[in-house]
């Protein structure tokens, strides 16, 4: 009996398969496998735009992995929570970092949400231009301010104030929420997903 | 062949493409939407503008490459200096402010690339500010453009990320060399706080390696390092019939352990009775060493030795007369050994600091061989020293 014989060739074990939603995310020509600090810090700030759009929204990115089959790598509410402390900003830095298909599956989790939120943050653009042409404080527009206040104090509650330089006074936290509100806008797009995606890269390839 | 345009419809923006079909391509395939392969005009319109942009497909291929590369800015924030930019300047755009940006059609290079000229009218280039949300339409219709495989396939822009070398140098240099500065001023803090710092002390390790001549003075319970008990000495001892838990002599404390005080410590100058001294040292290798006969070099050694013995002896015990030594001291100023020229030097040599100045080698009992110079060294009961050559006072 030969020795192969005893050993029954094992059927292909799957390998670590790419969830289907991943599928269209190039891999960019980086030194390593991690995602650049400009990355993670952009993804942080994402999530935290779209929590501040709705009550309830950390509980939609566990719900939204669920639901494009991304459990295998956003496990539970420990490892987002990881992840996102891997934004160089935080208050509790993570030591790890946080490796592309983690990347590409919370690029996958706040598109797809974008997308579900696009009248709202299309409504609360619109809204802005009008009171800036109007030259009517944004305190007056209750809806635009509540999503300020709550970006402005969970940036603040998380975000250690002496990595967060440019990011201190209320007027540079209300440029930062609207300019990550038109970010979601253009995550909503056909190929938002790609854009934002290719985008996290800008600068970081030669 | 004529086919209907395509027509890509947002809230804030209309794209209409008219083009012509290829025949081949709809002939063989059954499909409803026969396949446009070439562009023959464009109509953009946008929300709040009364005339459209017109154009053919230059214009055209120009718009999406400008709009693709922006919406990529707005999302990274990061973008390509216009001057390095490779496309043409015929559609660019620019932020303004935080929620307006800015396209301009240059019309007039426009218009002399397009001969044909499809409703150019005007001779300048059109500006046109969007809103964020306006400029999102023109992205989403551009967007549904290109998703769309059956309108000019061969029009694709490829996304990809911003190169380094386009990244403008905003503080980002200094931003990676900040921690190498601070690190390097650091280190050179410390070393600058080292320099003023004291010396420390090396104590050299105080404890005489037994030699054969010695081992008698061991006391009972330390046997020395390497020594076995049944060495010849130990049995005239009579001591070792019993294993003796050894204890290690420590050279590096020995202030720490009583029973070393078998070591000439500064701090127990008395040495047992009996027991034999380090000094004299021995007189054979004195004897062999050669003198040292330069007498700059010597008038140096008795200045150093003088200065060396003047820090460390405290005259105010009271010893009477004088104390006269023989000291030999090495070419490098080390006292290397001493001895008492009569019966009172001898018994007061506690008195005078000789014995805590004595180098001790640490490899042997003795000295190596070096050239050494002899010196008759005089405490007076005054206070002061007197050092002279002893050849000058054989």
């Amino acid at each position: 009996m030969s020795v192969t014989s005893l050993n029954p060739p094992i059927p292909d074990s799957p390998a670590p398969s790419i969830p289907l939603v991943l599928a269209s995310l190039s891999t960019p020509e980086l030194a390593d496998d991690y995602c650049p600090r400009r990355a993670r810090m952009q993804i942080d700030l994402l999530l935290l735009a779209i929590e501040a759009l709705v009550i309830g929204g950390s509980e939609a990115f566990l719900q939204v992995a669920d639901e494009l089959e991304l459990r295998d790598i956003i496990k539970n509410r420990v490892t987002l929570w990881q992840l996102r402390s891997t934004n160089p900003m935080r208050r509790l830095g993570q030591r790890r970092s946080m490796t592309l298909l983690e990347a590409k599956a919370l690029v996958a989790i706040v598109c797809n949400l974008a997308k579900r939120l696009v009248v709202t943050i299309r409504q609360l653009l619109i809204d802005y231009q009008q009171l800036q042409d109007k030259q009517i404080p944004l305190e007056h527009h209750l809806r635009l301010s509540d999503y300020i206040s709550r970006f402005r104090s969970y940036f603040r509650a998380r975000m250690n104030p002496r990595r967060t330089g440019a990011y201190a006074s209320d007027e540079e936290l209300q440029q930062l929420a609207l300019t990550m509100l038109g970010k979601l806008l253009f995550c909503t797009g056909t190929f938002g997903m790609q854009r934002l995606w290719i985008s996290l890269f800008d600068g970081e390839v030669e | 062949m004529t086919i209907p345009p395509r027509r890509y419809s947002l809230p804030n923006c209309t794209l209409v493409l008219e083009g012509i079909g290829s025949s081949e391509e709809a002939n063989g395939i059954v499909n409803a939407r026969p396949l446009m392969s070439m562009l023959t005009s464009v109509e953009c319109q946008l929300e709040g503008q009364e005339e459209p942009l017109r154009g053919g497909s230059e214009f055209f291929q120009a718009l999406v490459v400008a709009v693709s590369r922006y919406a990529q800015q707005v999302l990274s924030g990061i973008a390509i200096p216009p001057d390095q930019q490779p496309q043409s300047q015929l559609v660019t755009i620019t932020p303004i402010a935080l929620n307006r940006h800015r396209l301009v059609v240059n019309t007039q290079a426009h218009r002399q690339n397009n001969e044909q000229g499809s409703g150019v009218n005007s001779e300048h280039s059109r500006s046109i500010d969007l809103t964020t949300v306006q400029l999102f339409d023109l992205v989403e219709a551009i967007d549904q453009f290109l998703a769309d495989d059956r309108t000019l396939p061969g029009l694709t822009v490829p996304l990809a990320p911003v190169s380094r070398r386009y990244l403008p140098d905003d503080g980002r240099t200094l931003e990676r060399t900040m921690p190498a500065v601070i690190g390097i001023s650091g280190l050179a803090l410390a070393a600058l706080a080292c320099f003023y710092m004291p010396i420390p002390e090396v104590q050299r390790p105080k404890d005489p390696i037994p030699t054969p001549t010695d081992t008698e003075m061991v006391p009972s319970g330390i046997t020395p390092q390497g020594k076995l008990p049944s060495s010849p000495n130990r049995e005239n001892t009579g001591i070792n019939t019993a294993p003796i838990p050894t204890v290690t002599p420590v050279p590096a404390a020995p202030t720490s352990n009583p029973s070393s005080s078998l070591a000439p410590s500064s701090k127990d100058p008395s040495p047992p009775t009996g027991v034999s001294q380090p000094q004299p040292i021995n007189p054979d290798v004195s004897l062999k060493a050669p003198a040292i006969t330069d007498s700059a070099k010597l008038d140096q050694l008795r200045q150093q030795l003088a200065s060396k013995l003047a820090q460390e002896w405290a005259p105010s015990s009271d010893i009477g007369q004088d104390l006269t030594y023989q000291v030999t001291v090495g070419s490098d100023g080390a006292i290397i050994g001493y001895k008492p020229v009569d019966d009172i030097s001898r018994i007061k040599e506690q008195d005078v600091p000789l014995l805590n100045l004595l180098y001790l080698p640490t490899t042997g009992g003795q000295a190596n061989p070096e050239a050494i110079a002899r010196f008759k060294v005089v405490f007076k009961p005054n206070g002061k020293l007197d050092v002279s050559p002893w050849q000058a006072n054989p």
